[in-house]
């Protein structure tokens, strides 16, 4: 069920804006026929929140083609035209280089990288926050970036590094398959984050576009000598942005959201660039 | 390491420590042109130690003396090599669970950990090194170097993820120990770290920056009451920025059942009147679950009667007794 403002919103009323099985149909079909109460302020934080999870599944296909190598964090590597690869294996946006053009590098010179399925992720969504911001107000929110796991994400950002327990997994999710029983010579196969795409499809950096049984079959084929638990899908636990505190970034003037500094004024006309 | 124990190092290992890397190849590829033999000699010594083998691997391929080696340092190399993914023979020696292989592991780490080379493969090997010896072979003596190689590591910003994971595999509270050594350390990150890989917010003991030693004991203090419903739940770095190791079980702690495996494992009342108030814990929320047990567990402690008593009447009444109890304490 969706809630607009208190009342309960009936999805005609937008469905028809977003072509037929768009991921944004799915999605509010998805959401209004749940027993989840799905709650906002504005019909424009539902539109952005649907927007922000189509442009996650595009960005997650996009990383797919892009020809990043997978590699654990021993073995990472980065452009260093861009990014400044750390110590600990992770990439810092280098300095004087633009986020939005570092961020678009990785998904047009995807070769030139290789990390491990978390980064991956993170990759995702700033790859998908540059579609739906425009560049100047993604350069302005996301000044510094470091790239490692889950690692000092951004704070507009650090709700993808906290999965909770949700009631329904929707798409553009990031969710997790485990592998209790791993070999230990390969710990970077303990599970895979994964995006959740149409269709049943998962995006695992490293593994692909693919099913769930064939995510658990590549696991599986990673265990331990004697194992005898499957990895396995976290059905009930997914992590996401917080959606609505983007929403109110992307409104902010200022340098950084409007969560971390007050204006007095009633905050200006939208200016984000929403593709509908 | 320290040099002043130089006596105690091979030949190598010596001109290593003393005069770098670079020096110690040029000594072996000058002891290989003189006298093969000697050559040998100087790789299989028993007092060599793997940063001398490693930074030495190069070398040993390009004069083709690996051959020389003694079986514990060729099987430390080529295990080393598998991790490095360099090793094109496709043979698994890490997969068999042979002695030969656990000694040259413990070699590696042992002589390894004491002063790693800052390079990522070599942290690579000692990784996953550490992560066999304590997966595959049980082997909880690496605990306390384990701990220690972390925080140091984490002092130098290099990677720990995989180490900490490997460290938490072992499901034993003893490492959760050796972690709160470090929160009464004077060195900030150690201290941060330890309360991160604690998730010590969750334990509600106080976050006082001046009291080091009070806040390692309203730890230790923590641990002994909540030990027996400790679990570790397999999450890590890779699944989350602030990954829980382990929680507590709260309805097992409401229940004053504990279990000695570390593991979460269901849990059933004793009879129908506790089943009844588990089914009712259940539905409670995060909050009050947390009340509920630990004022379950402070009047278990002071009587059992009185506990079980209190265990059988209506949920709703639990909360209010436990309420007035706590307000009785302030």
């Amino acid at each position: 069920m969706i809630v607009i403002a208190g009342s309960p919103f009936q999805i005609a009323g937008i469905s028809g804006g977003y072509p037929e099985n768009s991921v944004e149909r799915q999605l509010l079909e998805q959401m209004s026929q749940s027993a989840e109460v799905y709650r906002y302020d504005t019909v424009e934080q539902l539109e952005f929140e649907l927007a922000l999870r189509r442009e996650i599944v595009d960005a997650a296909k996009a990383l797919n083609r892009s020809g990043l190598e997978f590699a654990v964090f021993h073995k990472s590597e980065c452009n260093q035209e861009y990014w400044d690869r750390t110590s600990n294996g992770g990439f810092r946006l280098k300095s004087g280089a633009k986020p939005a053009d570092a961020i678009r590098d990785i998904f047009t010179n995807g070769r030139k990288y290789a990390t491990e399925c978390a980064t991956a992720m993170v990759i995702v969504y700033y790859g998908a926050l540059l579609e739906v911001f425009s560049e100047e107000t993604f350069n302005r929110l996301f000044p510094s970036i470091y790239l490692m796991n889950w690692h000092e994400l951004d704070p507009l950002l650090r709700e993808v590094g906290m999965p909770r327990r949700v009631a329904d997994i929707l798409l553009g999710d990031r969710c997790y398959f485990r592998n209790p029983e791993v070999d230990p010579k390969t710990p970077e196969l303990q599970g895979e984050n994964v995006i959740v795409l149409p269709g049943g499809l998962y995006y695992g950096h490293g593994i692909g576009i693919t099913d769930a049984d064939q995510i658990i079959r590549i696991l599986n084929a990673n265990r331990k000598e004697g194992a005898t638990q499957s990895a396995y899908f976290m059905e009930d636990t997914a992590a996401r942005p917080d959606f609505k505190r983007l929403e109110e970034a992307s409104r902010s003037r200022a340098a950084r959201p409007a969560v971390l500094s007050w204006d007095p004024f009633p905050p200006p006309l939208p200016r984000r660039r929403i593709r509908v | 390491m320290n040099s002043g124990h130089s006596k105690d190092y091979s030949y190598l290992d010596r001109i290593r420590i003393q005069e770098g890397a670079d020096k110690c190849r040029a000594a072996l590829a000058e002891t290989f042109r003189r006298d093969t033999r000697h050559a040998a000699a100087l790789l299989s010594d028993d007092r060599l130690t793997f940063p001398c083998l490693y930074i030495l691997r190069g070398q040993m391929e390009g004069l083709r003396i690996q051959g020389y080696l003694n079986p514990r340092h060729m099987l430390a190399l080529q295990i080393a090599n598998q991790i490095r993914g360099s090793e094109a023979s496709g043979v698994d020696y890490l997969s068999s669970g042979r002695e030969a292989v656990y000694s040259a592991l413990k070699w590696i780490w042992e002589t390894g950990c004491a002063e790693e080379v800052a390079e990522d493969d070599y942290e690579q090997i000692l990784d996953v090194a550490a992560s066999v010896l304590i997966n595959t072979y049980r082997d909880r003596d690496i605990l306390p170097p384990a701990a220690e190689l972390i925080f140091k590591r984490n002092r130098n910003g290099r990677y720990i993820h995989d180490l900490v994971w490997a460290l938490f595999q072992v499901h034993d509270p003893r490492v959760l120990k050796l972690i709160a050594e470090r929160v009464r350390s004077s060195e900030p990150k150690d201290a941060a770290l330890a309360a991160e890989l604690l998730n010590m917010e969750e334990t509600g003991v106080p976050a006082d920056e001046g009291n080091k030693e009070g806040r390692y004991a309203g730890y230790l203090r923590w641990l002994e009451e909540n030990e027996p419903y400790l679990y570790f739940t397999q999450e890590s770095f890779q699944y989350a920025g602030r990954p829980a190791f382990c929680a507590v079980d709260l309805e097992r702690k409401y229940l004053q059942k504990g279990v000695p495996s570390y593991d979460k494992q269901p849990v059933s009342a004793t009879d129908e009147d506790a089943d009844e108030s588990l089914a009712a814990f259940k539905r409670l929320s995060a909050g009050e679950q947390k009340t509920l047990s630990e004022y379950s567990q402070k009047i278990h402690g002071k009587s059992v009667p009185a506990w079980r008593e209190w265990l059988r009447a209506p949920v709703g009444e639990q909360i209010r007794a436990a309420k007035a109890g706590w307000e009785g304490d302030k």
